[in-house]
Formats: structure tokens, sequence, C-alpha cells
């Protein structure tokens, strides 16, 4: 009982949940970004075949965070984790030019879909360690949020998952830019 | 994101290939039946080394997933010229021991070389071997694990047993939730001081681009920066909204734990008491006499309903059997509603009547 009437005082107290749905191409990093928000460890990062969650609380906010895999064959299945979410993460290798065309193109076909049309975008151009790694500015001309998404909020985020750079920045970014319940 | 196809025709020859001779075996680690590749090399490995692979980067080794994946034309011919066995060869050939860590065996000249002629080999151009007069094959076995900033968790992984690896997500506990905090916080202080104008892998600041931040730049929050987590009349003067919604975050939190000790120091003793305590004597023997009450009372329901029904049915029965005796009866209820005068008329109907729902009810039986 003591429990539910803390959530309630919460709720009246401005501690919010949500759920975050973290997307992106294989070997983007989701996975190492995931643990290492929750255990501040580096843990391997073994394919992710299927999906992990993990609830990450920052300040008052709880942040159910759903990593899901992202091999090609994986990706039609990402839809069936769209409902309910607050806020997309979509995270991008910036060292993997080769593939960035490709990450646009799935970035795109995920936020056509109505049931992501109110969610906000954080995108974490991950991998800055890399010394050839594209800048998150780059980044973000490349994939041309500014002139396509035009209800949407949106950001573009460096991030070095093996550091911890950036993620903060990135999930206070999200929660600012959510409404308060 | 759209429905997912893959060439029958190429999935069948890697899934042949990957049945043929050393690709039976990870190149790596020899575990069994391997289902990831690498096709810059050409090679098959399992699932825990597909991990390392990806943690070199795409620029050394990039991973792929034979069941997975789609594999490009050029890729699957890697996979064709090249194969576990043809690599183990060239790499042996040159004195490199295949033994050694990930980082070592594909991040060295030999191994580019290898991708060249893998390339090579695909396009039909000729292969010329490089020099490398600098390079001694054996000193790659003293290679020390490059040391990333802040990053020595990634050499831990290498070394790392697969059993420990694969166990469940380990529980934090709250301290060291908050260490976590104090780690995340000072990351993002630091991140505060750097340059602008630079870029993150330069040493510069990590910072977003985007649409919009909510809070304005004056206090620091928003999309770049920290909010601070303390109440203070600056803070307060800056934004006084967003000050209270701290203090009541704060309030919230405490408000959370107080009753979180309450449910710890009051009601779960209590409970434990109750349970064990002499009281519980008694309380189980009242609560024995209510279920038997409880018991008798519906025995007296079930009987009380059977014994109604049963009269019913005899009532119905007796209906059809004695033509005579209950019609005045039930003419003197219905000449009490004023419906019905003629006595003889009133008779066959209300003995249809009384046929039809005792019909119903046997057949409800």
């Amino acid at each position: 009982m003591g429990n539910s009437v803390s959530r309630g005082f919460g709720k009246l107290f401005g501690s919010r949940e949500m759920k975050i749905l973290m997307l992106g191409l294989d070997n983007a990093g989701k996975t190492t970004i995931l643990y290492k928000l929750k255990l501040n460890k580096i843990k391997t990062s073994a394919p992710t075949v299927g999906f992990n969650v993990e609830t990450v609380a920052r300040k008052n906010v709880k942040f159910n965070m759903w990593d899901v895999g992202g091999q090609e064959r994986l990706r039609p299945l990402w839809r069936h984790y769209f409902p309910a979410t607050t806020a997309l993460i979509f995270v991008i290798d910036s060292h993997d030019k080769d593939r960035l065309n490709e990450a646009k193109e799935e970035l795109y076909s995920i936020i056509s879909e109505k049931e992501m049309g109110d969610v906000v975008l954080l995108v974490w151009a991950n991998k800055q360690d890399l010394k050839n790694a594209l800048t998150p500015q780059e980044i973000s001309e490349f994939l041309q949020l500014g002139e396509n998404l035009k209800n949407q909020l949106w950001c573009v985020i460096g991030s070095n998952a093996l550091t911890g750079q950036g993620l903060v920045e990135g999930l206070s970014w999200i929660s600012n830019n959510t409404p308060k319940k | 994101m759209s429905e997912w196809k893959v060439d029958p025709d190429n999935r069948r020859r890697l899934l042949q290939l990957q049945k043929l001779g050393a690709n039976k075996k990870c190149v790596d680690c020899g575990a069994p039946n391997p289902q990831w590749a690498s096709p810059k090399f050409g090679v098959f490995i399992c699932l825990e080394c597909a991990g390392i692979h990806r943690s070199l980067g795409v620029h050394i080794s990039f991973v792929r997933s034979i069941t997975m994946d789609q594999f490009k034309p050029e890729e699957l011919v890697r996979m064709e010229k090249g194969g576990n066995e043809a690599f183990e060869e060239y790499m042996s050939s040159h004195n490199v021991d295949l033994s050694l860590p990930h980082k070592a065996k594909y991040d060295n000249p030999i191994a580019e070389d290898y991708k060249r002629k893998l390339t090579c080999e695909v396009t039909g151009e000729p292969f010329t071997e490089a020099e490398h007069p600098d390079f001694d094959p054996a000193s790659l076995a003293n290679q020390q694990p490059e040391v990333k900033t802040a990053a020595a968790g990634v050499e831990n992984r290498q070394q790392t047993p697969i059993k420990s690896r694969r166990s469940a997500t380990p529980k934090s506990s709250l301290e060291q939730r908050t260490r976590n905090e104090t780690f995340f916080e000072e990351m993002g202080k630091k991140n505060q001081s750097k340059p602008e104008n630079l870029p993150p892998s330069q040493g510069g600041k990590y910072q977003g681009f985007g649409n919009t931040p909510v809070n304005d730049a004056s206090n620091g929050n928003g999309a770049r920066g920290q909010a601070s987590n303390t109440l203070s009349l600056d803070n307060f003067q800056k934004d006084p909204l967003g000050t209270f919604a701290k203090g009541w975050g704060l309030f919230s939190s405490a408000v959370t734990k107080s009753f979180e000790e309450v449910n710890e120091s009051v009601i779960k003793p209590g409970y434990q008491q109750w349970q064990s305590g002499e009281l519980s004597e008694d309380t189980r023997r009242a609560a024995a006499q209510f279920g038997q009450k409880v018991q008798e009372t519906s025995h007296y329901g079930m009987q009380a309903f059977s014994s109604f029904t049963k009269n019913m049915q005899q009532h119905y029965m007796g209906d059809n059997l004695h033509e005579n005796s209950p019609y005045s009866h039930l003419s003197q209820v219905d000449s009490q509603e004023g419906l019905a005068n003629d006595q003889e008329t009133y008779a066959a109907k209300s003995n249809e009547k009384s046929k039809k729902p005792a019909a119903d009810e046997w057949d409800e039986f």
C-alpha cells in the first residue's frame, strides 16, 4: 500500500516514468549505451538477437529503455515496439560512413509511421571517440531533419558510449522536452 | 523497416559454404556452427566473437549475420573466395599467431593485406603483396591493448569468460545507482567547460543540434546543459517555476522514502506479530468459525433452493395430473387481478400457461 501511495505522491510532485525506444542499425552501439547508463560498465557487445529492456532513473524521471536488435531481419519487428513510446532514440555509428544512408532511410521509415507521429526524437551520433568519426553537426546536416520534420521535436547529440559522454545530455534533453503529466 | 527480403539463392549458397571444412567452426575460438561472418576477412565466427569483432570498428571488421542479414553480392563472393581455411593459411604463412587476441590479430598490416588480397580476387585484379620492412609479426604478441581514455572496460571485456558474460543482468544496488549518478553528473560538468567550436572527437563539447530546446540558455538548463539540483535564491529568481518543480521533486522523494520506512518499521513487524503471537490463536478460531458459518449458510441456502424447485416441479406436475384442484388457486390469483371472469376458458388458458414454463425448465435441467 505504501508503494501505491508513494506512486500517487510521485505523480503529484513531478516524478515521471516514460517509455523510450532505442533503435538503429546493427552495431550502432545501442546495447552498449543501455548498459553504460544502467550499470556504468561496458558489457559485451555481442549482437542483440531480440531486445533488452532496462529502467534507468535520472533525477526524478524513470526511463524505461527498450533496446531492440538492429539486424536487417529484426527491423520489420521494430514497429511492434512502437505503442506508448514517449521518445525515440535513434543511434548512429558516426564512423560507419558507408551505411549512413541506410540509417537515414530506416530513421525516416520509423518516424513516418503514424504511431510515432508525436514522439520526441533524439539522435545519438555515437562513437565520437573514433578519429575519423563524423561530427554531430555533419550527421545533423546529413539527416536533414530540420527540413523534413515540422511538428516534431528533434535533437542530434554526439555520444561516446565507452566513456558515457553525451548520454546524460541526451536524457536531460528528453526529460526537458516531454510534457510533464 | 520494410519487409525483410532475402534472395533465397544467396542464402542457400551461404549456408552451404558454412558447412564446408574449416568453416564449420568459429575461426577465432573454434565454437561449432558459427552463425556470423566478417565478410571483410571472409571468415565465419560465433556470436561471442562477433561481439568482439564489432568492437574493433567497422574499418577493421564488419560483422553480418548469415541468417539475419542480407549479404551484398560482393560480400558473398568474398566469403566464397575466402573462408576460414584460406585466412588461417595466409596468416600462418606470414608468421601471425592465430591465438592472438582479436585486436592484435585483425588490426595489423598483414591482416590489411589479406583484406586487399580478397578484394583483388573479387575484382580480378592482380594482387601484389606490400612490403612491411618495419613490421615484425612477433611484436604483436607484446602489443599492449590500446588504452582509450576512461575506457578500461573495453579490455576487460575481452578477458571475461563467456559464462560470466552470459549471466543475467546484475541488479544494481542503490549505492551503485548513486555512484552512477554522480559519475554522469561529473561527466556533464566536465562537458560544460569544453570548447564548443571543436568536434567531440577532438576534445570538443558534446552538444545537441536540433530544434527548440525548451529551457532558455540563461540558466544553463536545457538541451545542452545540466540541470542543477539545488534550491537557491539565484535559481529561484531566474526560473521560479523550474525551481519550484525541483523543490517538489526533492520533497516527493523524501515522502517516498518515509513511506518506505513506515512500511519497514511499522507495518511489517505488526504483520509478523499477528502471524506468530497468541493473538493468532483467537483470530484463527474466529476465522474458522466464520468459515463454518458461511458453509452452513450456503448449505441452508442450497437446501432451500432445491426444496423450492422441487415444490415447483410437484406443483406443475400436479397441475397436469389433477386438473381441478390447482385451477381454483390460479383463478383466485387471476381474479384478484381482475383479468378473467369465465372460469372455464380461463382454466384452459392457465393450463397452457403452466405447462409451458415447466417444459422450459426441464429443457434447462
